[in-house]
């Protein structure tokens, strides 16, 4: 074996956990090969998923503002509106990202190579360029950061042309007139509501009673009045029986329950499997866990000592967000510096619209842990200022405490903005703090935090309520506390 | 009337006949699907909605405006019918359709526009026809005889200028405009460049099937354009392992 270059780490994988990974190595010195087999980073996250979904969401929302302010806008469609031109931006986003990121990487003295990896031995990547020719690199560590792709059912014939997954779904020239979405999680519900918000119709179904069915419900209820509102359809705990596009024009879903739908496209998006073949895991007598996902420790490091894995590969939660860290945790522990304490909370985020997202723990959790001992504070939008002005009436904040010390235990919101409203909550549970740190210290007004304060009131008048009651018999006890939560 | 004409009206008017028929019919004619795109795109029926996709023409224009299309385009389509220059008309078909059946395939493996792809497979060689079909007309007034070979040569002095000319005057979809003029160039393409690179890669897999003997494996699959769309050589294994399933897709779409 001719080692062509010995570094100190090897990343394989140039998406958001192998960017962090990379950058955060060189930072402490080590010299390091960046290895993917696209030509351009960033991964997934770049080129199929994060940022493109989100540009066009965006394109979706500036339509919609406009659409909905006629008076002050002279608004109409181009009739010769394509996707593409939805996506104008998208090529520019992505060339400039794309060009920063490499520019950055290269700045930090990290070396890129294209090709594809494969893992010979724990300190040896063999790497076999576009052309076919194979060289092997050699460094102390390995991280492997190759992230997932779309998982296909084996009877869904996805063809890329009327039925699509979450990578090709973007590549579609024209706005299709009807979409059926399978899936109910967080791809399914941010393409089916961007793409009805575009005028499509979209129906989407799941085996699940409610999309994002891992959210609080009240939220999903309120994302799905929103849907519905634009003409979209969910329908809900049903599974195909077939899925067969009609070698005309539309593609035919048969449901289990009888119902029928014909779309000109469809969307599959049920979940992701890890990118791990190829990379000779078996050979290093790794075995893989669900969908592929390669088994790391809390230091997401194999069982073959100085390679590790992070991000997508390893499995859920499946973030970009949650990759980087990832990435820079496995460095720390390579090299024996603190990475900090352990994170236990993750936010999610889904870019639907409106916007969901959530931290902690949600009301089940609550009731599972601490019985009747917690209360819930709720704020509509339509009681915050900033939500009035900016149209988003119908947003909720959910905020859950500890009946007896009023500590925050989760935060749930659904909004437009939530994404970025979530973080406030987050910093308050990472602080242990209680709802009165919203009413005791001060937040700009107008905005969306106020809508902290306005759950934390509720909660602050329940707590009261709950106090100043009389003792009661059992059976009212329950049924105020039913009412008061 | 000519043949394809007849075949629209024939089902158009058939009350057994279905939309996959038609539907089948605008897409293996590189004369009707370019019409199409063009008639679909006026004013007299653009409905709201640019047709950029013949699936799209189908979806949105349905059996009846779809019929009338078909019907306006083949009565027109003796564009390009070259009386004495059938045979050559035919392989230039059979070419653009190969090219379009193996525009997908490469679509396909790239998780891009599959749809797209098969019309710029289809009309990348537009203004082949239709200079044969000059050269035709040239001929029989000018009562010339011209052999194979200086057809050849004279188709491939100006087919592409044609075809660009055509892509432009038609209001083709910007998408079929840059690759048609670009396909061989694609890489000083001004938009659209890995759109034209998969074009260029498509009629050269086109070209492979239908003349196998004029080349050879090994050096088709050395061509710059393999590295240029991050093939690598088992993708591009992979395409030529296609080879069979888009000759079975070229001879169901011939009519
Ligand atoms: C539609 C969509 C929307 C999303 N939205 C969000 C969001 O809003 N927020 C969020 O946090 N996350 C979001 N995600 C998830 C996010 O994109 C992923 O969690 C993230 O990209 C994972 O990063 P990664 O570094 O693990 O892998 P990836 O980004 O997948 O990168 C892996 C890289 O490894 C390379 N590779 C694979 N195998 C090899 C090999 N053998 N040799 C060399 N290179 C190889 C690939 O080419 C790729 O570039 C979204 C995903 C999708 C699909």
């Amino acid at each position: 074996m001719n080692i062509e270059e010995e570094f100190d780490l090897i990343v394989i994988g140039s998406g958001p956990g192998g960017q962090k990974t990379a950058i955060q190595a060189t930072n402490a010195g080590l010299k390091v090969a960046l290895i993917d087999r696209e030509r351009k980073v960033g991964g997934t996250c770049v080129h199929h998923g994060t940022i493109p979904s989100k540009t066009l969401r965006e394109a979706a929302l500036t339509i919609t503002t406009l659409r909905r302010n006629p008076d002050v806008f002279d608004f109409k469609l181009k009739d010769d509106m394509e996707v593409s031109t939805l996506m104008k931006r998208l090529d520019s986003v992505l060339g400039s990202y794309t060009d920063f990121i490499s520019e950055y990487l290269t700045s930090q003295g990290i070396s890129y190579f294209h090709g594809r990896a494969s893992i010979s031995d724990a300190n040896t990547v063999s790497l076999t360029t576009l052309k076919g020719s194979s060289s092997f690199l050699s460094a102390k560590y390995i991280v492997i950061a190759t992230g997932s792709k779309p998982r296909t059912p084996s009877d869904i014939e996805v063809d890329h042309e009327n039925i699509l997954d979450s990578d090709s779904i973007l590549s579609m020239i024209y706005l299709p007139r009807s979409l059926t979405v399978v899936g109910g999680g967080v791809i399914a519900s941010e393409y089916a509501s961007i793409f009805s918000l575009l005028g499509v119709k979209v129906t989407m179904f799941d085996r699940t009673s409610r999309p994002l069915i891992f959210m609080e419900p009240e939220c999903t209820e309120k994302f799905l009045n929103h849907f519905t509102k634009n003409g979209g359809e969910y329908i809900g705990e049903a599974k195909y029986e077939s899925i067969k596009w009609d070698s005309v024009s539309q593609v035919i879903t048969k449901l289990d329950n009888g119902t029928v739908i014909s779309s000109d496209k469809m969307l599959v998006a049920q979940g992701r499997i890890a990118n791990t073949q190829g990379l000779g895991l078996e050979d290093l007598g790794i075995e893989l866990g669900r969908n592929g996902a390669i088994p790391v420790d809390d230091n997401y490091q194999t069982s073959i000592e100085g390679l590790y894995a992070v991000g997508d590969v390893i499995g859920p939660p499946s973030l970009a967000s949650v990759s980087m860290e990832q990435g820079r945790r496995a460095i720390c522990h390579a090299l024996g510096t603190d990475p900090g304490s352990k994170f236990e909370l993750v936010p999610n985020g889904i870019y639907a619209v409106p916007e969901l997202s959530s931290v902690g723990i949600s009301e089940d959790q609550a009731r599972e842990k601490y019985g009747n001992d917690i209360i819930i504070g709720r704020a509509s939008f339509d009681e915050v200022a900033r939500g009035q002005i900016a149209g988003f009436k119908d947003g909720l904040l959910k905020m859950i405490a500890d009946s007896k010390t009023l500590k925050i235990l989760g935060v749930h919101v659904v909004a437009e903005g939530a994404t970025d409203l979530i973080h406030v909550g987050e910093m308050a549970i990472l602080n242990n703090n209680d709802v009165r740190v919203f009413l005791e210290n001060v937040m700009n007004f107008p905005t969306l935090g106020e809508a902290y304060r306005i759950a934390a009131l509720n909660i602050i008048t329940k707590h009261a309520e709950r106090l100043a009651r009389k003792p009661e018999s059992r059976i009212q006890n329950l049924i105020e506390q039913a009412e008061l939560n | 009337m000519p043949r394809v004409a007849s075949k629209v009206f024939t089902l158009t008017n058939d009350p057994n006949s279905e939309v996959s028929d038609l539907s089948k019919l605008i897409h293996s004619d590189q004369s009707i699907a370019s019409h199409v795109l063009r008639i679909a795109n006026s004013a007299a029926y653009g409905g709201g909605e640019q047709i950029v996709s013949l699936q799209q023409a189908v979806t949105c224009l349905g059996m009846n405006l779809l019929g009338e299309v078909a019907i306006a385009v083949s009565v027109q389509s003796d564009l390009f019918k070259a009386p004495g220059f059938e045979a050559q008309i035919t392989q230039l078909l059979r070419h653009a359709l190969a090219s379009a059946s193996y525009g997908k395939e490469i679509s396909r493996k790239r998780r891009r526009n599959v749809e797209g792809q098969f019309l710029c497979g289809l009309l990348h060689s537009v203004g082949k026809p239709i200079t044969v079909q000059l050269i035709s007309t040239i001929t029989k007034e000018k009562d010339l005889e011209l052999d194979k070979k200086s057809v050849a040569q004279l188709v491939g002095a100006f087919h592409r200028k044609i075809a660009a000319k055509v892509a432009v005057d038609w209001k083709l979809p910007e998408q079929l405009q840059v690759t048609t003029i670009y396909y061989k160039r694609y890489e000083s393409a001004p938009s659209f460049r890995e759109e034209s690179a998969a074009t260029y890669l498509s009629q050269l897999l086109a070209s492979w099937i239908i003349n196998p003997a004029n080349f050879k494996v090994n050096e088709l699959i050395k061509d710059p354009v393999f590295g240029f769309l991050n093939f690598y050589p088992d993708d591009a294994e992979d395409l030529l392992n296609k080879k069979d399933h888009v000759k079975t897709m070229v001879s169901a779409m011939e009519i």
